[in-house]
């Protein structure tokens, strides 16, 4: 197995997941990044091939799940929460402001139903195939695919046309 | 997905989709180097560092020969051997790993050492004041025997709570976060001792042998106690010596003391050897040069291998390769080039996939078969193509073959919508944007729009990436032929740099943290882009570079029996050479010379009052000569 591979593959997907069980993005990352510590001093553990989604998405999931629940124990524990707000993530970082169509965009993401957006964050965090977000979440990928269906429908009023490309030298 | 299905999202849709969430999508390298943190804080000194031999043992944890189980104890109970020393502590990390109860064990094992250190080291003092006075009353007449016992009883009597004091201090002190503390009471404890020595010597009770028992074990326990207290606050120190060197002094002094009675005995010479083993043991990192030579960084970068973290081992090959390029030294770039061909063949395991050779023929002569495949690949690594493009191992036709000019992360680049926005994970796109400067057709407009868009990329400190971006940012503007004016972009780095700067609090001081807000922690890579800038900007005069010196130092320092660094201790080594040849020290007077290596001008103090205190007892039990003052 290799642990380089493993992030790449299930960094995004299982950041989403953390977000979508209601933690804030920054808080996401850092519970993923436990995730993935305690699969590495935990491997042993991990008795599946190391190329099939479906097993390792059940392995991380289940170390996720410890995870957040000591998380939010320890958020019990003490409530000085340091995570950004979503807002501040979506504000814009670099001199010229974000658009304003991908911040309504985000807005309707944030509002879709938790299963829906949950599955959007994953998939389409960084372009993650369907067969991950399966395996992380437990569920056919036939179930995904019908996940985003239904989210695409639902954001179907805030996704412009595809844009032209200009510029490029020919 | 398929475009053409209506039930599923466009790629025009799914790219809408990544750029609203662009803000909340975590940085490959920022998450990575934070679970490498994590989990450097897990196992300390494991291997995940990016040892060769890490890596081995997690792909080949299955077949991995069973540890000797008492070597795995041993490891567990000597914990000041396992930090450092990442090959030496592979034992100590399995049994993190398996038994997690040993682990308890050894993190109790750390202050309960210490303080069990400092308990024997004040009972043999009392025991060896106390039985020189008993031996020596009975050779004594015996008018000056009662008046010797007269004279210690009332020296205690007067100074007793002084010395409770200061072994409360002593043990008071370790809880605090400055080792100078410790030091100044051991110094101030050592005065004591010296002085009594010399009253005693006076009154004819003590005898060198004693004495140098006596501070040989003060001393002898002083290495472990300094080496204890240096695990829990490596690389506080502004000091331009390396830190091992207090404990080796004061190990050195422990033989000396052994050494130093007129009449000293065979076991003498066996404890001085004892000291002399623990000084090397703690200290002997002092004795090899913490600056990678360049013979070690050509053959580093000639046997480059894979890693768990391949990201990772990109990055410290690539900075190792640029520090030896602009230095003006060659090397081979065969291992290298091998390795991009097997990245771009999804080899991650170098386990021979036959793709590999037809893409490095590819690469080499252009042959299309190679294209070919990883055109049907999943994706391209970019990373691993960004770091090679960087160093040129890429030949820019390639480069431009690899770059599809009709994808989407293609156009998007240039898209003239997008020239007020920044560009989502400069480390990715770097490559894409070498492989548009290599086709040679970008027009004027084209990289004024570049560069628009690297300047909007400067980092709002929120992220993870902040200093890297700059570092990134900077070599794109070269790239591009828009270099930063150091004089309009100062102010600008200086922030950055200043807010990233870890001085005082957290975990590892005295370098840069990817976001100080959130990890509290030096972090080796950030440390290195940081004095990367510096090179260009300057120093902010806020930062103080002995510090820096002193962190890259302790990162970059192998024990001296160590056959060679690790990758991570050869890029700490490369920002040290960077730091010290290209930016330099600022001048230090006389008192701030003292005041930052007060630790180890302490330690040498101890080690010259403990010397002078066996000097001036008697060989041999003596009658008092004057009259006692106490």
């Amino acid at each position: 197995m290799d642990f380089d591979a493993l992030i790449h593959r299930f960094r995004a997907p299982l950041t989403g997941l953390l977000a979508g069980l209601g933690l804030g993005w920054g808080d996401a990352q850092d519970v993923a990044q436990d995730v993935f510590v305690a699969a590495y001093l935990g491997q042993e553990a991990y008795r599946g091939p190391a190329d099939d989604p479906v097993r390792v998405g059940r392995w991380l999931r289940g170390i996720a799940r410890n995870k957040v629940r000591e998380f939010r124990r320890a958020q019990g524990r003490s409530r000085a929460s340091e995570d950004l707000a979503p807002e501040q993530l979506a504000a814009p970082q670099a001199p010229g402001g974000a658009d304003p169509a991908h911040a309504a965009l985000r807005r309707a993401i944030d509002a879709l139903p938790e299963k829906l957006r949950t599955v959007v964050y994953m998939h389409h965090l960084e372009e993650t195939g369907v067969g991950e977000v399966a395996g992380l979440l437990g569920i056919s990928a036939r179930a995904v695919e019908g996940r985003l269906y239904r989210a695409r429908a639902q954001l179907r009023d805030h996704l412009q046309p595809a844009p032209t490309v200009e510029g490029r030298a020919s | 997905m398929n475009s053409e299905d209506p039930k599923h999202f466009t790629p025009a849709e799914s790219a809408q989709i990544r750029a609203a969430l662009a803000p909340c999508r975590p940085d490959p390298e920022a998450f990575e180097a934070a679970v490498r943190a994590k989990l450097d804080a897990a196992m300390p000194g494991a291997g995940s560092d990016g040892s060769a031999e890490s890596a081995d043992r997690f792909d080949e944890v299955d077949d991995a020969p069973p540890t000797d189980s008492r070597l795995l104890r041993a490891a567990s109970f000597v914990p000041f051997l396992s930090a450092d020393a990442p090959s030496q502590a592979a034992g100590a990390g399995t049994v993190f790993s398996k038994w997690s109860w040993m682990s308890v064990l050894a993190i109790l094992a750390l202050p309960v050492v210490t303080v069990a250190m400092l308990f024997i080291t004040f009972f043999v003092s009392f025991w060896s004041v106390h039985a020189t006075h008993t031996d020596n009353a009975g050779k004594l007449r015996r008018p000056a025997a009662l008046e010797a016992r007269m004279r210690v009883k009332a020296w205690w009597a007067q100074h007793f709570k002084a010395a409770l004091v200061v072994a409360a201090l002593l043990l008071v002190s370790l809880t605090t976060r400055d080792v100078t503390i410790f030091l100044y009471l051991m110094t101030a404890a050592m005065l004591a001792f010296a002085w009594l020595i010399a009253l005693m010597a006076r009154w004819g009770l003590a005898t060198q042998t004693r004495v140098a028992a006596t501070a040989f074990w003060g001393l002898f326990f002083g290495v472990q106690a300094m080496q204890t207290l240096r695990l829990w606050v490596p690389g506080t120190q502004s000091s331009a010596f390396p830190v091992e060197a207090l404990p080796l002094s004061l190990g050195i002094g422990a033989a000396v003391c052994a050494l130093a009675p007129r009449n000293r005995a065979v076991p003498s010479f066996v404890l001085a050897a004892f000291a002399l083993l623990m000084a090397a043991l703690t200290g002997g990192g002092a004795l090899r040069s913490a600056r990678p030579s360049t013979e070690e960084l050509t053959a580093r970068c000639e046997q480059f291998g894979r890693d768990i973290f391949t990201q990772t081992m990109w990055r410290e090959w690539t900075l190792c390769a640029d520090w030896l390029r602009e230095e003006g030294h060659t090397f081979d770039t065969t291992r290298a080039e091998h390795l991009i061909a097997a990245a771009l063949a999804g080899d991650r395991d170098e386990r021979g996939d036959p793709n590999t050779s037809v893409i490095a023929d590819w690469l080499r002569s252009g042959d299309p078969a190679g294209l070919e495949i990883i055109r049907n690949g999943e994706r391209l690594p970019a990373y691993e193509l960004s770091y090679a493009s960087r160093a040129g191992l890429i030949p820019d036709a390639r480069l431009v073959e690899l770059l599809d000019p009709e994808s989407y992360a293609a156009t998007s680049l240039l898209d003239p919508r997008s020239r007020s926005h920044e560009i989502s994970s400069l480390g990715q796109s770097e490559w894409r944007i070498r492989a548009l400067l290599a086709t040679g057709e970008l027009g004027v407009e084209e990289v004024d729009h570049l560069e628009h868009r690297l300047h909007a990329s400067w980092p709002a400190l929120d992220g993870f990436s902040n200093i890297q971006s700059i570092r990134l940012i900077v070599m794109l503007c070269d790239a591009i032929g828009r270099p930063l004016d150091p004089e309009t972009w100062r102010a600008s780095v200086h922030d950055v740099l200043r807010r990233c700067w870890q001085d005082h609090s957290g975990f590892r001081p005295g370098g840069f943290s990817s976001n100080i807000e959130k990890l509290k922690s030096s972090d080796l890579h950030v440390t290195h882009d940081a004095v990367v800038l510096m090179e260009r900007f300057g120093a902010p005069p806020e930062i103080d570079l002995y510090r820096l010196g002193a962190y890259l130092d302790s990162q970059a320092r192998v024990l001296f029996i160590a056959p060679r660094r690790h990758w991570m201790q050869e890029a700490a080594g490369v920002a040290l050479l960077r730091l010290e040849d290209r930016i330099g020290y600022p001048s230090r007077g006389v008192f701030e010379f003292i005041l930052a290596e007060r630790m180890l001008l302490g330690g040498l103090l101890v080690v010259v009052l403990a010397v002078f205190a066996i000097r001036r007892a008697p060989v041999e039990p003596r009658s008092p000569r004057t009259r006692p003052t106490p």
